[in-house]
């Protein structure tokens, strides 16, 4: 069988997603459902349409070639409604719009079709110590393209780089294991309760795939979405000084502030997002204050990122 | 120096002069008028200033290149719109008398048609008739305009340097003792030289003057000034302030605005004036400020400052001076020129290329960069020369190369080669003004569109337009050298070009060593890329019929969005994509090679095509209907051989890969601009510094950064007023942000930013 992964997007000459200039490959689909979410079209494990609103002249084209008719105008032409549900995916509405506001998120690609993309950029990695990352939505969830595709980046010898919730389990992890340099590994919550309620799934696994890639002696970088009134807590910073702590082998913590880029692409798919406050730059120092005079050993590997 | 007098009493003082040796050998002749322009041409100094030389702009005057009735002139011109002006108001002021009145209308008349320009236009060939443009550009809606200037000189100054004035002078009149048949041209220069010399003496006596009544600091310039002027009247300048005032003076009196490779014949004077204790660095920078500030005020236009690179003489002392010019570049952050660029290579001290950097982190768009391993190499292919030679190339204005010292290579058409598309798909009308133009308004025979069935005859037919207006370029060039050569020898200039004074020859008239010449195209990535859909479109998916996308083009659009969606979605050169790429590189080969290939057809020795761009591809755009990629009529075309604005999307490594496919060793110069934030910058390992490693590496030869937020642009729109020293990089040149016009704004503004 062929294998293939779903990709949403592939971003050469990225600086954001580990070492250096990097090419990363999103994946599409997350077993989290983290409120603040970011990348929302990345969740869901199958092709997708969105619906740039911005974009849309109604000219009503869409609506006439649709098969599920789930494009619906008022009889004035005053608004276009998408029955985001009923869609197909059949990506007939995207080709006909002449704005481009609506496309089919989701692509396949196979791990041999990815690494010819990746090599392109081999003399701008080895400038700058880049290389390969692997994000998503959550790449363990296709553990096979992402081993396979990782060992052929391996091959050609580029680095390489996950970034992952660790919400997976433990066969998954230890199927890509040997094939990452580097994992940028999120710590959102430190609460069973507040992962039930924002990431909706449990931290147990997550903490315990953290334990199993740092033992292994991985490279691990924590990223840290601090989300104001939800994780901007100093239990929870205690509780990323504890794991630097706890694991030497972790380089550093990344703080990464939340931003509110993620909303307008919830609404393209059809969902209502959930809105958090963007912190202000004093909070922002607050908390690099806050690591820095905790006098904790670990502080020093604290890092505000993004 | 001259003191302000009667209105126009300069331009009648030269006139007359012209007209009283109209008889005579041109050298003659414009010895003669450049005796009257020099001493009536220089005024007094500024207050502040370290170098004497300063001068007033008269209306009429023998230069290679004057700006004038919204055009550029060359040799013996006159500005008419500003004569006309003058003449009302002499016409009301009562103290001038009928006489006057009526010499100031005589010599308007008699340069209407003696001028230059006039005469170069005179001699157009009847197959140009139609597809020729105006000379007026700007209004003008054609292919090919004229562009009537000499620009771009780089004098070897070390000459200069070395024999002084009076060496200058004396050896041209050993010269003429020798070779009785071109002593006019010899004593020419002499006499010349002897003008220049007149004019240090005149600044000489004028500092001392001055100094009498200056309060004690400023007596200390004005003496210091006044003993470096008498030193360098009659001998060769020994020290850095005498080498600066000689060039001054020498640059301002022929109007030559180009400094060029100031490091590498300006090195040895700093070194040694500093270990001898004769200057300090803090002189060095507030003398060469000075200096660059004269040259800019005085210029008005492009001027260039070139330091680094292969081929200097005294490498280690022009680094110093290198850096001391980058001491110069931070002091004038909001100063635009002259343009400091700097030029390096593998070899080359690697603190000279991270201080240029560290600055352009910081927002400042100079020095730009031009990279000599990839330059040279192409110097030496594009204009067939020794790597010795090669080594001294240089470059002017937007970025155009020559060769210092040995060559000219001023651009004298730009070719739009977006709008000969347009031709080739309304069969040679210009759908802007109904006439026809192109091979068959010459009365060749040519295919019409109807009648082309794939996308290998489009190619050939828009070649065979193409390879048209090159030969217009050509002949143009050609025709602008012989008639400027037919009526001056540019004395000043031949003096210090090289073959010149040995041969006994002007540089126009088989003197030069190398007689090179440029042209300016436009909208080199608009005609590819609207291949490319063509391609696309109308030959691969059938989605669109050739009558179809004429009648989309037509009506811009209108009506037309699902083609217009079509040809938006083809691929576009600056995404590393293989195909769009593939056609932008066949018809960059293809233009650069038939504009080269004119060499051949033309007594030039190089002829060579230069990308580069001011915002001339957003005037030029203006007479441009929609394009077939997809581009609304009257908007900006692309710029120099960089993607369309936003039209490279997949990341500033695919775009490095596609502009680095183009080859450099086939032009005389090509803009790459690349928008940077500066996160780029920031860190110990700068992204910035990866990317432009890999550009370079790779074949990238040169390239126009502008490190700005593209935040910053958008709330400038808004609130200018906070955003003064906003400064972008356009193609050729630098502005604030907030000085550019509308169009030019949402030009930058909507290129990607990285």
């Amino acid at each position: 069988m062929k294998m293939e992964a779903l990709l949403i997007d592939i971003q050469r000459g990225s600086l954001n997603d580990g070492p250096g200039i990097r090419t990363t490959f999103f994946l599409k689909g997350c077993p989290l459902r983290c409120s603040w979410c970011h990348n929302p079209e990345s969740q869901k494990a199958a092709p997708q349409l969105s619906f740039h609103r911005e974009r849309c002249t109604l000219c009503g084209r869409c609506r006439e070639i649709c098969p599920a008719r789930v494009h619906r105008m008022e009889p004035d032409r005053a608004s276009h409604q998408v029955d985001f549900e009923d869609c197909l995916k059949c990506g007939a509405c995207a080709a006909v719009c002449p704005t481009n506001a609506m496309k089919v998120i989701g692509r396949a690609c196979t791990p041999e079709e990815a690494v010819e993309i990746a090599v392109k950029d081999r003399e701008f990695y080895e400038q700058s110590g880049g290389g390969v990352t692997l994000s998503g939505g959550e790449p363990l969830t296709q553990p096979d393209f992402s081993a396979a595709f990782l060992s052929l980046c391996q091959d050609e010898m580029m680095h390489t780089c996950m970034e992952t919730s660790g919400y997976a389990g433990k066969a998954a992890v230890e199927k890509v294991l040997p094939y990452v340099d580097l994992f940028y590994f999120d710590w959102k919550v430190s609460t069973e309760e507040l992962a039930g309620e924002y990431l909706g799934v449990p931290l147990a696994p997550i903490l315990e795939n953290l334990k199993l890639l740092c033992r292994a002696g991985k490279e691990v970088v924590l990223r840290c979405p601090i989300i104001p009134g939800v994780n901007d807590r100093e239990a929870h910073f205690r509780k990323i000084l504890s794991l630097l702590e706890e694991f030497p082998g972790i380089q550093e913590a990344q703080l990464l502030p939340y931003h509110d880029f993620g909303t307008g692409k919830s609404r393209n798919i059809g969902r209502q997002p959930s809105v958090f406050p963007v912190p202000s730059r004093e909070e922002k120092e607050e908390w690099e204050a806050w690591f820095s005079q905790s006098g904790a050993a670990g502080a020093k590997r604290v890092r505000l990122a993004g | 120096m001259y003191q302000s007098g009667r209105l126009l009493e300069r331009e009648l003082a030269f006139t007359e002069c012209y007209r009283k040796n109209a008889m005579e050998d041109k050298a003659v002749r414009e010895s003669r008028c450049m005796e009257v322009q020099i001493s009536t041409y220089f005024v007094s100094p500024e207050e502040g200033d370290l170098i004497a030389g300063r001068i007033s702009r008269p209306y009429v005057v023998f230069a290679p290149c004057l700006e004038g009735d919204g055009i550029d002139k060359v040799g013996y011109c006159i500005n008419e719109t500003a004569c006309r002006q003058l003449a009302e108001r002499i016409k009301e002021d009562a103290s001038y008398d009928e006489g006057y009145r009526l010499r100031v209308q005589n010599m308007i008349d008699f340069w209407r048609t003696e001028n230059t320009n006039t005469k170069i236009r005179r001699r157009f060939p009847a197959w140009w008739e139609g597809s020729m443009g105006g000379d007026a550009y700007n209004t003008d809606n054609a292919a090919i305009h004229p562009l009537y200037r000499l620009a771009g000189v780089n004098l070897d100054f070390r000459k200069l340097f070395s024999l002084g004035i009076c060496g200058l002078r004396d050896e041209a009149l050993r010269y003429a003792a020798g070779r009785m048949e071109q002593a006019s041209f010899y004593e020419g220069i002499a006499a010349v030289m002897e003008a220049v010399r007149g004019v240090i003496l005149d600044y000489r006596k004028e500092a001392l003057a001055l100094a009498a009544q200056a309060n004690e600091e400023r007596r200390v310039q004005l003496m210091q000034m006044a003993e470096v002027l008498e030193n360098v009247a009659d001998k060769p300048p020994v020290t850095m302030r005498e080498a600066v005032q000689l060039q001054c003076i020498y640059m301002l009196a022929c109007r030559c605005v180009e400094i060029g490779r100031i490091d590498d014949y300006m090195g040895d004077f700093y070194v040694r004036d500093l270990k001898a204790g004769r200057i300090t660095k803090d002189e060095a920078v507030a003398l060469l400020n000075n200096f660059f500030s004269i040259i800019e005020t005085q210029s008005g236009r492009d001027t260039r400052v070139i330091i680094g690179g292969m081929g200097r003489r005294s490498e280690k002392a022009a680094d110093s001076f290198a850096m001391l010019v980058m001491d110069v570049l931070e002091v004038r952050k909001d100063h635009f020129y002259p343009q400091i660029s700097l030029r390096f290579c593998k070899d080359m001290n690697q603190a000279v290329y991270d201080r240029a950097l560290e600055i352009i982190a910081g927002g400042c768009t100079f020095p730009m960069l031009y990279n000599d391993d990839v330059n040279v190499p192409s110097v030496m292919r594009a204009m067939d020369v020794p790597r010795k030679v090669a080594q001294q190339y240089s470059f002017f204005g937007c970025g155009e190369y020559m060769l210092a010292r040995k060559s000219i290579g001023t651009p004298n058409t730009a070719l739009n080669v977006a709008k000969i598309l347009e031709l080739v798909l309304h069969d040679g009308i210009n759908p802007a003004t109904g006439r026809l133009c192109g091979p068959a308004a010459a009365g060749r025979p040519v295919r019409r569109l109807a009648d082309i069935r794939d996308f290998r005859e489009l190619m050939e037919l828009v070649e065979e337009y193409l390879s048209f207006f090159i030969d217009i370029s050509g002949g143009f060039e050609e025709l602008l050298y012989d008639v400027c050569g037919e009526e001056a020898c540019f004395l000043q200039y031949s003096a210090l070009l090289d073959d010149c004074m040995a041969k006994g020859k002007p540089m126009l008239g088989g003197g030069l060593a190398h007689l090179g010449g440029t042209v300016e195209t436009y909208g080199n990535i608009t005609l590819a890329d609207s291949m490319t859909a063509i391609a696309h479109t109308v030959y691969q998916n059938h989605t669109i019929g050739m009558e179809r996308l004429v009648e989309a083009l037509d009506r811009n659009f209108d009506g037309y969005e699902e083609e217009r969606r079509l040809l938006l979605a083809a691929p576009k050169f600056g995404n590393d994509h293989e195909e769009a790429d593939a056609i932008a590189v066949r018809l960059h080969e293809f233009i650069c090679g038939t504009i080269r290939n004119q060499r051949t057809k033309t007594r030039m020795d190089s002829f060579l095509a230069v990308i580069i761009n001011n915002n001339m591809n957003s005037t030029l755009g203006r007479f441009v209907g929609a394009t077939p990629d997809g581009r609304l009529a009257g908007t900006f075309l692309s710029n120099g051989v960089s993607p369309y604005n936003g039209q490279d999307r997949e990341g500033v490594t695919a775009l490095i890969r596609s502009l680095t496919k183009m080859d450099t060793s086939i032009h005389a110069g090509g803009n790459q601009n690349m928008k940077f934030s500066p996160r780029m910058f920031r860190g110990e390992n700068p992204p910035a510094r990866a990317f432009l490693s890999v550009f370079f590496a790779g074949g990238g030869q040169q390239v126009n950064l502008s490190v700005v937020d593209q935040e910053d642009m958008e709330d400038a729109l808004i609130h200018p007023e906070c955003h003064e020293n906003l400064t972008v990089r356009v193609g050729g040149f630098t502005a604030r942000f907030i000085d550019l016009d509308e169009r030019t704004q949402k030009d930058v503004l909507s290129r990607t930013a990285y």
